[in-house]
């Protein structure tokens, strides 16, 4: 069951960043026409479209990770970093949980930012957080493969 | 009295991440979870057979926080506006000039060649912040306190992300040391 939920959460971390590396790199910087290169097919898509999708994924990766995961990570693999004297993949994990939950709450001020109409004097404030956002995606998802390869649930 | 629902939202995550960093630096945590014994117990409470995990518990402690500052905000007029970023203006000065100083004061502490106990209480450096704060707020540019700025929602909790950071330095500086001899 453990392994099940731990797949889980790492294909639907691999999509979720996927999500937010999108919108973040169209919202930085949105190419000049659709057509081109890779890169700028990339970075054209319809930014605003993935905020929903984002929070929805966002919000299932804490309950996985953090309600059914956490308390096995905790008991098992913690305990075992610990006396393994391994100080640095447990504070970088404390980091991961840290950043996770402050992302959670920024998850209001992230919708009401990308409400439609999008308004352009908040054009600023939306790249910040969905910045802030696909950092805490991108380190969650290094962190958690990092540990599990060190020493998995 | 006209309620400005829209407020509630960015409101809340700001109150979210500073709620949240005095909710783990206090562990002001609601309920504690012993997951070994997969036992729920009510506030903060030492662990039994097993590690204790407060997270849940701070969550919850935060989220009700969060959720009253933003059902406030709601009620808070307009005309308000300059008082309140003021307020966080103030507040977020006086945060950053109180780690400046206390570092400072630390290190005249270490420089110095008598002994100057007083400077390594945290009242020295309250205080010192304080001060400094209010001097600072005196040259606050009038564009800076017209409106609340919405850039507050990201800053603030960038800011709470890197205190934490700092507050977790003692698990890495150990591994960092290792690297580099």
């Amino acid at each position: 069951m453990i392994t099940t939920l731990l797949l889980f959460h790492g294909l639907l971390a691999a999509g979720l960043m996927g999500a937010t590396i999108h919108q973040t790199l169209g919202v930085w910087w949105p190419p000049r026409s659709a057509s081109g290169s890779f890169f700028a097919r990339f970075r054209a898509v319809n930014v605003a479209s993935y905020t929903n999708a984002i929070i929805i994924m966002f919000v299932i990766q804490a309950f996985v990770g953090g309600v059914l995961l956490y308390p096995t990570y905790r008991v098992s693999s913690r305990v075992v970093l610990e006396q393994l004297r391994l100080a640095a993949p447990v504070g970088i994990f404390d980091l991961k949980e840290h950043f996770s939950t402050i992302a959670l709450g920024l998850l209001p001020a992230y919708w009401y930012y990308w409400r439609r109409p999008l308004s352009t004097e908040h054009a600023n404030i939306r790249r910040f957080l969905t910045t802030i956002i696909a950092f805490t995606v991108c380190w969650n998802f290094l962190v958690g493969h990092f540990i599990n390869n060190l020493r998995g649930l | 009295m006209i309620m400005t629902l829209d407020r509630a939202f960015p409101v809340f995550s700001v109150a979210f991440a500073v709620l949240y960093l005095l909710a783990t630096y206090f562990n002001l945590a609601l309920i504690t979870y012993h997951p070994a014994i997969k036992e729920l117990q009510f506030l903060a409470q030492p662990p039994k057979a097993g590690p204790a995990m407060y997270w849940y518990g701070w969550i919850l402690t935060t989220a009700i926080g969060a959720s009253v500052a933003g059902a406030v905000a709601t009620f808070v007029p307009d005309r308000c506006d300059r008082w309140v970023q003021w307020a966080i203006l103030f507040a977020y000065v006086y945060a950053v000039l109180f780690v400046i100083v206390h570092y400072l004061a630390l290190l005249i502490y270490d420089q110095a060649t008598i002994e100057l106990e007083f400077l390594k209480h945290p009242a020295t450096s309250a205080t010192g912040a304080l001060l400094a704060a209010v001097i600072a707020s005196i040259f606050f540019p009038i564009q800076w306190t017209q409106q609340v700025w919405s850039g507050w929602t990201g800053v603030i909790p960038l800011s709470v992300m890197l205190v934490f950071v700092y507050l977790l330095r003692g698990w890495f500086i150990p591994s960092v040391g290792l690297i580099l001899r």
